[in-house]
């Protein structure tokens, strides 16, 4: 491609993704005196996952509420392999984040108490504290209205329909990323200083049906990093989460378990059953049932299905039958803003014609958040210099199983980070030289798939419906060696020659799925490698990180983290490291399980 | 097994190839428990034409993207029942990008949708 036709945008700082972490970096970047640009794959700040997030926010904001304690959960809940000085820096930055958020809606962008502070409620489980902060059952639409709003005032550039191919490195810096514009089909280099990763988690990786997430959650940008020589960690912790699996109801995807459903009148009234009728929670947290953390209901869930005594579409039975009546509209109704809101959960069930409290819900489980990522300091910075990791995209925050309502808060919490940090980069640097080269060879492999019209051959769609089923049945819930090894074997394969004899029967330029798909596919396939390969290094179980072959959790050898990098040679090498600890000794805390007192 | 189908006609024009018209296409899709448009424009597309262009995102009624015009009415597609005889087309007042996908912008974050989905 001649120079000439070549299109380039520049800027200091460039932004890849407009959720909460996106949004919240590109505000700090650009209020840091940055030239900041935000890109999007799909509507912006309509897409990825923060917009879907229900419930809750959590923050350290309570009366009986430290930003120590917040830690501490976290750390208690991640199993003690979550990076501690990361943990620690957003549960004590968590507080002054949301008062600005609060802010930019006007002191209405999350719910107050009569007294004018938030209304806080109870997280999902693991919490010791009452620390959610929340807008209803809309929590996650109003953060993004809120980040609209502040991104719109402050006139932040932005760009949708860009779909990010690669990541420009030039000489171990960081020089930029390139696009495809899906509205135009054509080719756009970006150079910039500094690149925010603020690309979301990677849950679309496995089928559809089975996974809670947006569409644009990829999983892409975790590949396109390593390719870049990022290093990679926990990738292993893949969330499941209890979900419903009722083809009525489509409206909502995360169940019950995330909404207040601890609150006493439910636990006491609620119950989970298996298909036989039977309550199953005793036998795997008696002490906590409702209360328990999502990896162990996740998996209580997924073992009743699988000793065949699961629900016709493949799940349980939250029953809330016996609760009373007007508690259930209060939870799920008034409580979520009644009028106000008109799409409460309630609404949204009937409007299926689902009453809550006539029918158990079935539930199953879906793969809903990816712990694992880019690895980064506490600046946010990878070990690319000039790269920034924020949000789901990056790693190494939530060790082995997330708390409830710590997404958000971590998101939004060290987007800002990196958005100030890479600010500050950017006005110490000049721009590294143009890698003319790179630019011209992604460019080719990229318009390959329209230029090269083989007459037969298999679609890329194929191929990644392919990938999502073997995800499911080979590194999804419950793992071991032998799956593993063949579903290592299966990415290898699919990449180096299934896709390289692939073809893209479809011609239009503009929004074109499967040329999208043929683009994002071999980086798909490396994230998908690094999740078994990860899996397969960790040989114990532990909270999101369930083996069949190695069931117990091994304290004594695996209070680690698994990093992954790509070598010269394009293979890959893991390394584990002992976890980095600032203040709780895991091995003092590690069989702790906080819960509430109701 | 069932072999229920659904037959219904979507709205095609690539005004990236110079169409200034736009045609019907239809398509037949098989039935199952719960399907939604967005399903069935779905299924087109992984398995019957991998041209078809679609857009959504969350698929549970918060992003809005998914809007499409359903016998004239705006809908959002991953929530309504898909019907025989449905005829779909893209939603009007923004720019086309192709068959059911248009460039939402910034008109998007309308003040109305703002307020209709926010204030008390
Ligand atoms: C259904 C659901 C409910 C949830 N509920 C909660 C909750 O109640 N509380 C909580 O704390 N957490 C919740 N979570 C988790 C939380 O929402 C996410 O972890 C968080 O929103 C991720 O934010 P993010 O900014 O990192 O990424 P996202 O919000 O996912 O944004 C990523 C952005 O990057 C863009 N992008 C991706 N790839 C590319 C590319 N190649 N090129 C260009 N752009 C790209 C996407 O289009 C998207 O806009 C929930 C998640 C789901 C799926
Ligand atoms: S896909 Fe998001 S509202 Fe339909």
């Amino acid at each position: 491609m001649s120079s000439k036709t070549l299109h380039i945008v520049e800027a200091d700082v460039i932004v890849v993704g407009s959720g909460g972490a996106g949004s919240e970096a590109a505000i700090h970047a650009k209020q840091n005196g940055a030239k900041v640009l935000i890109l999007d794959r799909g509507t912006f700040g309509r897409s990825g996952a923060t917009i879907t997030a229900g419930h809750t926010c959590t923050a350290a904001v309570g009366d009986d509420d430290t930003p120590e304690l917040h830690f501490r959960d976290t750390v208690i809940g991640g199993y003690c392999i979550a990076d501690q000085r990361l943990v620690e820096l957003y549960a004590r930055e968590a507080p002054e984040c949301l008062y600005e958020l609060d802010g930019w809606g006007d002191g209405k962008t999350l719910r107050k108490n009569e007294n004018g502070k938030f209304d806080l409620v109870w997280p999902p489980g693991g919490h010791s504290r009452k620390r959610s902060v929340h807008y209803g059952f809309l929590t996650g639409p109003r953060i993004l209205w809120a980040l609209r709003r502040e991104i719109d005032r402050k006139r932040v550039p932005w760009m949708e329909n860009i779909l990010v191919t690669s990541l420009l490195v030039e000489g171990g810096r960081v020089a930029g990323v390139t696009g495809l514009d899906w509205k135009t089909g054509k080719f756009i280099v970006f150079k910039s200083k500094a690149v925010i990763l603020a690309a979301g988690g990677f849950a679309g990786l496995w089928p559809s049906r089975l996974n809670t997430t947006a569409v644009e959650c990829a999983g892409d940008v975790h590949g396109m990093a390593f390719e870049a020589g990022a290093e990679m960690v926990d990738m292993e912790f893949v969330q499941f989460i209890p979900a419903q699996v009722d083809p009525r109801i489509t409206h909502i995807n995360v169940t019950l378990t995330n909404f207040p459903a601890w609150r006493p009148n439910i636990r006491e009234h609620g119950k989970f059953l298996n298909a036989e009728g039977m309550e199953f929670m005793g036998k795997y947290d008696d002490a906590r049932r409702w209360n328990t953390t999502r990896d162990i209901l996740a998996l209580a869930i997924y073992n009743e299905v699988t000793a065949g005594r699961g629900s016709p579409h493949g799940g349980c039975y939250i029953d809330l039958t016996s609760v009373p009546k007007d508690v259930i509209d209060y939870e799920f109704n008034k409580f979520q803003g009644g009028k106000s809101i008109p799409k409460s959960y309630l609404r949204r069930c009937e409007s299926v014609g689902f009453d809550l409290s006539r029918e158990p819900m079935e539930t199953g489980v879906k793969a809903h958040f990816t712990g694992g990522g880019l690895r980064t300091s506490v600046d946010m910075m990878s070990t690319i210099e000039g790269l920034y990791a924020a949000g789901e995209t990056q790693g190494g925050v939530h060790g082995a199983n997330r708390l409830g309502g710590n997404a958000l808060t971590h998101v939004l919490t060290l987007g800002r980070v990196a958005g100030r940090e890479a600010a500050a980069f950017a006005s110490k640097t000049s721009h590294v030289s143009f890698p003319k080269k790179k630019v011209d060879a992604e460019h080719r492999r990229i318009v390959r798939w329209m230029e090269n019209k083989n007459k037969t051959g298999e679609s890329p769609v194929r191929i990644r419906q392919r990938m999502q089923e073997i995800m499911w049945q080979k590194v999804g819930i419950l793992r071991n060696e032998k799956d593993l090894k063949a579903a290592l074997d299966w990415f290898a394969e699919a990449k180096n020659e299934r896709l390289q004899k692939a073809r893209v029967g479809s011609s239009p330029r503009t929004f074109n799925l499967e040329w999208a798909t043929a683009i994002i596919l071999p980086h798909q396939l490396d994230t998908c490698m690094l999740v078994a390969r990860a899996a397969l290094e960790r040989t114990e179980s532990r909270g999101n990180h369930h083996r069949d072959d190695c069931q117990a959790i091994d304290n004594e050898h695996w209070l680690k983290n698994v990093y992954l990098w790509r070598t010269g040679t394009g293979s890959v090498s893991s390394r584990t490291e002992p976890v980095h600890v600032t203040t709780v000794d895991p091995k003092g805390v590690i069989d702790e399980r906080p819960d509430i007192t109701v | 097994m069932n072999d229920r189908t659904l037959r219904f006609k979507v709205y095609r024009r690539d005004p990236g190839a110079r169409e200034t018209e736009g045609r019907f296409q239809e398509y037949t899709v098989p039935w199952w428990e719960g399907i939604k448009l967005l399903d069935g424009l779905r299924y087109i597309q992984e398995e019957v034409d991998y041209s078809l262009a679609v857009r959504w995102s969350c698929r549970i009624e918060d992003c809005r993207t998914c809007q499409m015009r359903v016998n004239g009415k705006v809908v959002l597609s991953c929530q309504v029942p898909l019907e025989d005889n449905m005829v779909v087309e893209p939603v009007p007042r923004y720019r086309l990008i192709r068959d059911l996908v248009v460039e939402f912008g910034e008109k998007m974050e309308s003040s109305e949708y703002a307020k209709n989905e926010f204030e008390i």
